[in-house]
C-alpha cells in the first residue's frame, strides 16, 4: 500500500482528500452535534445534489454548483424557520427532497449520455482528482481560519446563544457563518463518503471524542484524529478489498462507536 | 431614587399569541423584585426584554435610559437552568469565564490575567471555585445555579437577572441562592422570576404578579384575593420562615 500510495497519484489525492475531510468533519461535526443540527446537515447535504446536477446540466464542476446549492439552502432553510411559521423539520424535509429531485430533473436534461451520479451519492475516495483536491483545500481554510478565529465567541454561542446575545456578541453573524461552514462541510465530504452517507462522518467521531474529554477544542482535535483513523482505515480495505471506500469508511466508524459505546459503558458498570 | 428599568404600555406577541399585555413598570435602582405569576404568564418574557432578548410588540422599554439592545454588558442574565445543554464540552471556569466576554471579544480573542483572576474570585465568594475542573453537566442543580450567577456576576453587571434560579433545589440550596442575592442587592438591582411565592417575600423589597397583564406591583404583601386574582384559583400561601405572617383562610367560592 505505501509504495502504491507513493506512486500512484489517484492514491496520494485519495490519501490527502481523507485527511482534510477529517479535519473538517472534526471540527464541524463537533458544533453540529453540541447544536443539534444533525438532520439540517442531512438535508443541506441532500440539497446539495441539486448542485450537482446543475452542475453536469451547465457544463461547470459538479462540486462548484453543490456549494452554491449547500450555502443557498443552508440560508434558505434557516430564514424560512425564522420568518414563516411552518414547523422547521417541515421545511428541512420540503428542501431535502426538493435538492434531490431537482438533482435528477438537470441531469436528465443534460444532453448526451448519462453521467455516473454513484460516486456523488456513496463517494468514491478513489477517483478524487486534482481539481477537487483544490476545492477541498480552499473549503478547509475557510473552515479552519473562521473557526480559530472566532473560537471563544462560538464557544459562547453554542453554549448558551441568549447569554452570547446579552454580553453583545453578534448571534446572527456566528449562527449564519455555522450554516456556512455546514454546508463547506458538506461539500468537502461529498466526494469521499457521498451525499447519502455524510451524516454518520460527521456524528461518529465527534460522538466518539465527548465521551472522553469535556473541552470543546479537544474534542475537536480528538475527532479529527479519529476521523483520520476511519478515512485511512476504509480507504485501505477499500483498496485491498476493491470493495466502494465510501461504504467502507462509514461502516467502520458506526461499528467504532458503538464498540467504544458499549465498552465503556462495561468498564464503567465493572467499575462501579 | 433613579429608575433603570422603565416600560410603558409594553405588549408582546409570539405570533397570534400575547405574551404581556400593556404592561407599565418602573423599577428603580438597588431594587429586589419579585416576579411571580403562573406557568405562562409572560414572567420569562418580561425578563428578556429588559435583557434585550425580545423586542415589544409595542410601547417602550428603556433600561439604563437606553434601549436594552444597547445596553450590553450592564445586565447580567441568569437563565433558566433546564435550558442548557449540560452535556457541553465545557469545564465549569471555561463557562464562567463567558461572562467576560464583549461585544468587541469576536477576533482571537484570548482571556487575560484579569479575566481569570475576576473569575476564580466571584467563584471563591460562591464557593464553586473547588469544581472549576470539573464538566458543567457533573455539577449538582443548586452548584449549577451558582455557576451560572457568577457567570452573570464577572460581566460586572449593574442589573442582575434571574430566571427561576431556586426552582427545583432543595431548601438547603435555596437558602443559599437568596443569601447570596441578599447579599449583591447592596450594590445592584435585582429583577427575578420565581415560583416560590411564600418565601418570595421574605427576601424581596417589591413584589409584582404578572399573568398575562400585571396585576400588582408594590411592596411584597402577599394577600390570598390578590393571588387568587393572578393565578384565577385559590393559592395555599405556604410563609415559611416568615413566622409574623399569618394568613387568613380562604373558602373555594371566593373566586368564582
Amino acid at each position: 500500500m505505501i509504495e502504491a500510495l507513493i506512486s500512484y497519484s489517484f492514491l496520494q489525492n485519495a490519501f490527502f482528500s481523507a485527511i482534510l475531510a477529517s479535519i473538517a468533519c472534526g471540527i464541524i461535526g463537533t458544533i453540529i452535534i453540541e447544536k443539534q443540527l444533525i438532520m439540517m446537515s442531512g438535508g443541506i447535504a441532500h440539497t446539495a445534489f441539486g448542485g450537482i446536477g446543475l452542475g453536469y446540466f451547465l457544463g461547470i464542476e459538479p462540486l462548484i454548483g453543490a456549494m452554491a446549492f449547500a450555502v443557498l439552502s443552508a440560508l434558505g432553510i434557516r430564514h424560512l424557520q425564522d420568518r414563516t411559521r411552518i414547523t422547521p423539520e417541515v421545511v428541512l424535509g420540503m428542501f431535502w427532497a426538493l435538492g434531490m429531485a431537482l438533482g435528477i430533473l438537470f441531469i436528465s436534461f443534460t444532453p448526451g449520455y448519462p453521467p455516473d451520479i454513484t460516486s456523488y451519492l456513496f463517494g468514491d475516495i478513489l477517483t478524487v482528482s486534482r481539481s477537487d483536491l483544490i476545492i477541498t483545500v480552499v473549503m478547509n481554510s475557510i473552515i479552519v481560519i473562521t473557526i480559530i478565529v472566532f473560537f471563544n465567541a462560538f464557544k459562547t454561542y453554542l453554549f448558551d446563544e441568549e447569554f452570547a446575545q446579552v454580553v453583545g456578541l453578534p448571534v446572527v453573524l456566528l449562527e449564519t457563518l455555522t450554516y456556512i461552514l455546514i454546508a463547506l462541510t458538506v461539500v468537502v465530504l461529498i466526494r469521499v463518503v457521498g451525499i447519502m452517507l455524510i451524516i454518520a462522518l460527521l456524528t461518529a467521531p465527534p460522538s466518539i471524542a465527548r465521551q472522553f474529554t469535556y473541552s470543546l477544542h479537544h474534542t475537536m482535535l480528538l475527532s479529527i484524529a479519529l476521523g483520520i483513523i476511519f478515512c485511512l482505515g476504509g480507504l485501505w480495505i477499500s483498496y485491498v478489498m476493491g470493495i466502494p471506500s465510501g461504504a467502507a469508511i462509514i461502516v467502520i466508524a458506526v461499528a467504532s462507536y458503538f464498540i467504544v459505546s458499549l465498552l465503556k459503558d462495561y468498564i464503567l458498570s465493572s467499575h462501579n | 431614587m433613579n429608575t433603570v428599568v422603565e416600560l410603558e404600555n409594553v405588549s408582546v406577541y409570539y405570533g397570534n399569541v400575547q405574551a404581556l399585555f400593556n404592561i407599565s413598570l418602573k423599577i428603580t435602582e438597588k431594587d429586589f423584585l419579585g416576579i411571580i405569576g403562573p406557568n405562562g404568564s409572560g414572567k420569562s418574557t418580561l425578563l428578556k426584554l429588559i435583557a434585550g432578548l425580545v423586542k415589544p410588540s409595542s410601547g417602550i422599554v428603556r433600561v439604563l435610559g437606553k434601549p436594552p439592545f444597547h445596553t450590553h454588558g450592564k445586565i447580567g442574565y441568569v437563565p433558566q437552568r433546564f435550558n442548557l445543554n449540560r452535556e457541553f464540552p465545557f469545564s465549569v471556569i471555561e463557562a464562567v469565564l463567558t461572562g467576560r466576554l464583549t461585544k468587541h471579544s469576536l477576533f482571537l480573542h484570548r482571556y487575560t490575567e484579569v479575566d481569570f483572576s475576576a473569575v476564580e474570585d466571584i467563584m471563591y465568594k460562591l464557593e464553586i471555585h473547588n469544581l472549576k475542573d470539573r464538566q458543567i453537566g457533573k455539577l449538582s442543580g443548586g452548584q449549577m445555579q451558582r455557576a451560572l450567577i457568577a457567570r452573570a456576576l464577572v460581566m460586572e453587571p449593574e442589573i442582575l437577572l434571574l430566571d427561576e434560579p431556586t426552582a427545583s433545589l432543595d431548601a438547603g440550596s435555596k437558602s443559599h441562592i437568596y443569601s447570596i442575592l441578599k447579599d449583591l442587592n447592596q450594590y445592584m438591582t435585582i429583577i427575578m422570576v420565581s415560583h416560590d411565592m411564600g418565601v418570595i417575600s421574605s427576601y424581596v423589597k417589591s413584589l409584582a404578579c404578572l399573568n398575562v397583564t400585571m396585576f400588582y406591583h408594590g411592596a411584597p404583601e402577599l394577600t390570598d384575593t390578590l393571588l387568587g386574582q393572578v393565578y384565577g384559583c385559590p393559592v395555599e400561601l405556604i410563609a415559611h420562615g416568615v413566622p409574623h405572617r399569618i394568613l387568613p383562610q380562604h373558602r373555594e367560592e371566593d373566586y368564582d
